[in-house]
């Protein structure tokens, strides 16, 4: 199990390196730069600013930087002033040496666009913000999802069950772009039970996780539904109402457990996806969080904080479908890593 | 005994009570201004004045610093800022200003809730002095700085162009603790709207060295403006306080607000908070302008100002068939702008007869023009001119014609806007144009390389006057001049205007630019000049501003 999992840690820096590699090429195939705007800059400003970001360098050599400045760590001395080229991740004190020699480690490098940030900062800033509104939507995509779809299997073909398939239809085809407006409006506006938008209170955060939870639950609602009711076909279900078991426990102890599998499988890249942030939300709701970076950076080009967030996502996957084999081996005894 | 104690405790329970009275009283005095104008799409990039570019960082900086002299945001007059007089030598090439002498740095100190001036080593307090304002410019003209901006002062100073580091000559100099002589290679009238600009004005070393890149967060700048920044949430709202040691001055008063708290937010989402009651002043967003109109109470607060900018279409002179003047002109009076501003923009934009909008220092304002200056819609002209084109590139009909491409950003409002004249340019001269909506970054890198035939795009005045417009962005080999529009009469023309002190004298060569521009040799086609759409609760006072930022020192709230 350890050695499986350490295996899979080292998998994941290979993953990573090979999806730097590939982000990175693609980004500056595509045509236009940091610096093309509504008003163009003259050529000489563009060179200066050109130079200030490396990016006359050639293309080789700015990647090699790139790399070397996240996995390289460095050891400073002197006084620590914050740059846009010097921003680390990890800045531990070292208790030896003369003139305050710090470890630091880390650096994801400046955004072009924000002149005064870097990539770390948005990290620092932002992804708490975006995660908390991911774990909040997670949470509610699977209180609601996971119970309706078990009560639609249990009452299957029933009127019970097409409604709860019906309102899981609903929240997978409306868009979260139409229902967060109009849960903004109804509950905001009109009734003034919760703020409109912003971020940093318990009910900011609720019309927000539920538009996000909501559309999410949906799918997993059906996709519970269809795995339980193959799950209560199963011989092992057949044999353990045979021998007399309440029909409570065959259901919570035997079948649901087993019936988690597929989900389980989808919320890994769920979580991954949902607590590295989401654009429409977070737009419409006014949430300082990392979603709107996933777009921002690829239409204005801004090429470190593009590498910054995929990675990052990437990164998220991997572990989280990680965490999801773990927990198969858990579910269904029959899975072992060896 | 038991009484005395009991006596003591209502004495000092009944000075609690009144003492949270006088407090909450106290806050609910302050007067908090939320808005969203100019504000829309995320974090301003910038608030550091020597990198700060777009509308967003000005709005902000206009409140945090005051340039040497202050435009009037509405009657755009050049009015004493920082500087509280100037005077201008004979051959208009050396501008000599003296600064107020009473305005410290400052900065907003958490801890204490207050706006504080700064001290120097000796404790004196640090005034704004002329070497702050020359230091500010040597760092931006730095190539190191790389200031996005500063080229647009850079003809205006001696040494400007050329400046390469902090060796380098620069004709700026501080005579004085408090007098600044700035020296320029040619004269302009306009100039001291530059001297003024954001990117001009002064700096604190001192602080820029300490905190290197986040000089710029509140809690380690230095400002000396109408307000100062309080607190600066990434990507959701910055908080202005009303700085108490800013003297107060004609053009730039005392606050009467005591802070006001811009938000960072989408258009889309200013109107449900404005509706909620939780803001005061946003833009409306384009496709809620129907509904806002509708409605009873928001109808009556809703206002169109104007805004400095015009939309256009440019030709590429190099690219066949718009080689031929004759074809570009066809082209343009084909466009019917009034058909555009009714039916797709609808919040009273004025349909474009020329380029610079009127309103700008050397521009003909609407009613005085001649009805036949400029250009318009006209089916009639757009034939002829058409045919004279076809004839100019020896092609028998329109059949002969290259295929035409125009190419816009890939938004909704200029894929309808190009979808509509497409239309246009089939119905009056028969010609089928195909449309190529690029991703905005990818559609100005390309413009920039090699411009498309026909192509959208538009201009905000950077400081409002004639100069802007036609010599900075419409002179042969100018970077804004995607078409490569070359005209030596019109070089000439703006050339000479540039350097003539005589307003009068100078709108007419401006004028006879236009003409050249927009009709005779047609470089462009205008399509429409904007305005803003803002909502404003009724108990909002304030001037609206038609410079594109908001000065929010004249702004109040009644009770």
């Amino acid at each position: 199990m350890v050695k499986y999992v350490l295996r899979r840690f080292l998998w994941m820096f290979l993953v990573l390196f090979v999806i730097s590699i590939v982000t990175f090429t693609l980004m500056h195939a595509v045509p236009g730069g940091p610096f093309d705007r509504e008003k163009p800059l003259p050529a000489a400003n563009l060179k200066q600013l050109n130079e200030k970001y490396h990016l006359d360098d050639p293309i080789l050599k700015q990647y090699a930087d790139y790399v070397g400045s996240i996995v390289i760590p460095k050891v400073t001395s002197g006084k620590q002033v914050k740059s846009l080229d010097h921003d680390y991740l990890f800045n531990i004190k070292l208790p030896f040496g003369e003139g305050n020699p710090t470890f630091r480690w880390i650096n994801f490098g400046p955004s072009f666009k924000s002149t005064s940030r870097t990539v770390n900062d948005i990290f620092r800033e932002n992804l708490p913000i975006s995660f908390q509104l991911g774990l909040a939507a997670l949470a509610v995509a699977m209180a609601v999802g996971i119970p309706l779809g078990v009560f639609s299997a249990l009452k299957h073909n029933t009127t019970y069950d097409y409604l709860g398939m019906g309102v899981a239809i609903l929240g997978v085809s409306v868009p979260v772009i139409i229902t967060a407006p109009l849960l903004q409006y109804f509950f905001s506006v009109e009734l003034k039970w919760v703020p409109v938008s912003g971020w940093g209170t318990t009910a900011q955060a609720i019309l927000p996780a539920v538009a996000l939870g909501f559309a999410q639950s949906a799918i997993l609602a059906r996709l519970t539904r269809a795995s339980l009711l193959q799950v209560l076909g199963e011989d092992y279900i057949r044999t353990a109402r045979a021998k007399g078991m309440p029909e409570r426990v065959v259901i919570s102890v035997h079948a649901l457990k087993n019936g988690m599998i597929p989900v389980i499988t989808i919320l890994g890249p769920l979580f991954a996806a949902l607590v590295t942030g989401t654009f429409v939300v977070e737009t419409i709701f006014g949430i300082p969080g990392m979603g709107r970076f996933f777009v921002t950076s690829v239409t204005g080009r801004d090429y470190p904080v593009i590498m910054g967030t995929i990675l990052l996502y990437a990164m998220f996957l991997v572990l989280a479908n990680l965490l999801v084999d773990v927990a198969y081996a858990w579910l269904d005894p029959r899975i072992r890593f060896n | 005994m038991r009484s005395r104690n009991f006596a003591r405790f209502l004495t000092i329970a009944v000075l609690l009570m009144a003492l949270t009275a006088v407090s909450m009283v106290h806050a609910q005095d302050k007067k908090i201004l939320v808005t969203g104008i100019n504000m829309t799409n995320g974090d301003p990039e910038s608030l550091d004045p020597g990198l700060s570019q777009d509308t967003k960082q000005i709005q902000i900086l206009d409140e945090l610093y005051v340039g040497l002299t202050r435009l009037d945001e509405v009657s755009l007059e050049v009015k004493p800022g920082l500087a509280e007089s100037w005077t201008v030598s004979d051959d208009g090439k050396v501008t000599t200003f003296k600064l107020r002498q009473d305005v410290p740095w400052v900065r907003y100190n958490a801890e204490t809730d207050a706006v504080e001036e700064l001290k120097d080593d000796a404790g004196k307090v640090r005034m704004v002095t002329a070497n702050d304002l020359v230091y500010a410019w040597k760092r931006n003209f730095d190539p190191a700085t790389a200031s996005p901006y500063i080229y647009v002062l850079a003809p205006y100073v001696a040494g400007g162009a050329e400046f390469a580091g902090p060796d380098s000559e620069l004709g700026v100099k501080a005579i004085d603790d408090f007098t600044v002589e700035v020296t320029s290679p040619v004269t302009a009238p306009f100039a001291l709207n530059i001297y003024g600009m954001w990117f001009s004005r002064p700096l604190l070393q001192s602080v820029i060295d300490d905190a290197g890149t986040s000089w710029t967060e509140p809690e380690n700048t230095a400002t000396y403006g109408p307000f100062a920044f309080k607190e600066w949430k990434h990507e959701e709202s910055a908080t202005l306080i009303k700085n108490p040691f800013w003297p107060g001055t004609d053009a730039v008063p005392q606050p009467k607000l005591d802070e006001v708290v811009i938000k960072f937010l989408d258009d889309t989402t200013q109107l449900p908070e404005y509706e909620a009651g939780t803001m005061d002043a946003i833009e409306v967003p384009a496709d809620q302008l129907d509904r806002v109109k509708a409605d009873p109470t928001l109808s009556t607060e809703y206002s169109n100002g104007v805004q400095n900018c015009t939309y256009y279409y440019g030709f590429n002179s190099t690219k066949a068939p718009f080689t031929s003047a004759h074809m570009r002109l066809a082209f343009s009076y084909a466009i019917d702008r009034a058909a555009i501003t009714d039916n797709i923009l609808k919040a009273g934009q004025i349909p474009a007869r020329w380029y610079t909008r009127p309103g700008n220092v050397g521009v003909p304002t609407v009613e005085d023009a001649p009805a036949d200056f400029g250009v318009s819609f006209n089916v009639d002209k757009a034939k002829e001119e058409f045919a004279a084109g076809l004839k100019e590139l020896n092609l028998a009909s329109a059949a002969d014609l290259p295929s035409i491409t125009l190419a816009f950003g890939n938004t909704p409002l200029h894929t309808s806007i190009g979808q509509a004249i497409q239309q246009m340019w089939k119905d009056n001269l028969g010609v089928s144009v195909e449309l190529a909506a690029l991703d905005t970054t990818t559609y100005f890198s390309v413009q920039r390389e090699d411009s498309n035939q026909i192509f959208r795009a538009g201009w905000c005045a950077d400081y409002p006057d004639a100069n802007n417009w036609l010599n900075e962005t419409m002179h042969t080999g100018v970077a804004q001049n995607y078409g490569k529009f070359s005209n030596p009469d019109f070089d000439k023309l703006v050339e000479q205007a540039a350097v003539e002190p005589d307003t009068a004298e100078r709108s007419k060569l401006y004028a006879q630019a236009e003409d050249i521009l927009v009709a005779k040799d047609a470089g462009i086609a205008p399509i429409y000049w904007y305005v803003t759409k803002q909502l404003r609760k009724p108990n909002v006072e304030g001037t609206y501003s038609v410079i594109g930022a908001e000065y929010y020192e004249k702004w109040d709230i009644a009770p």
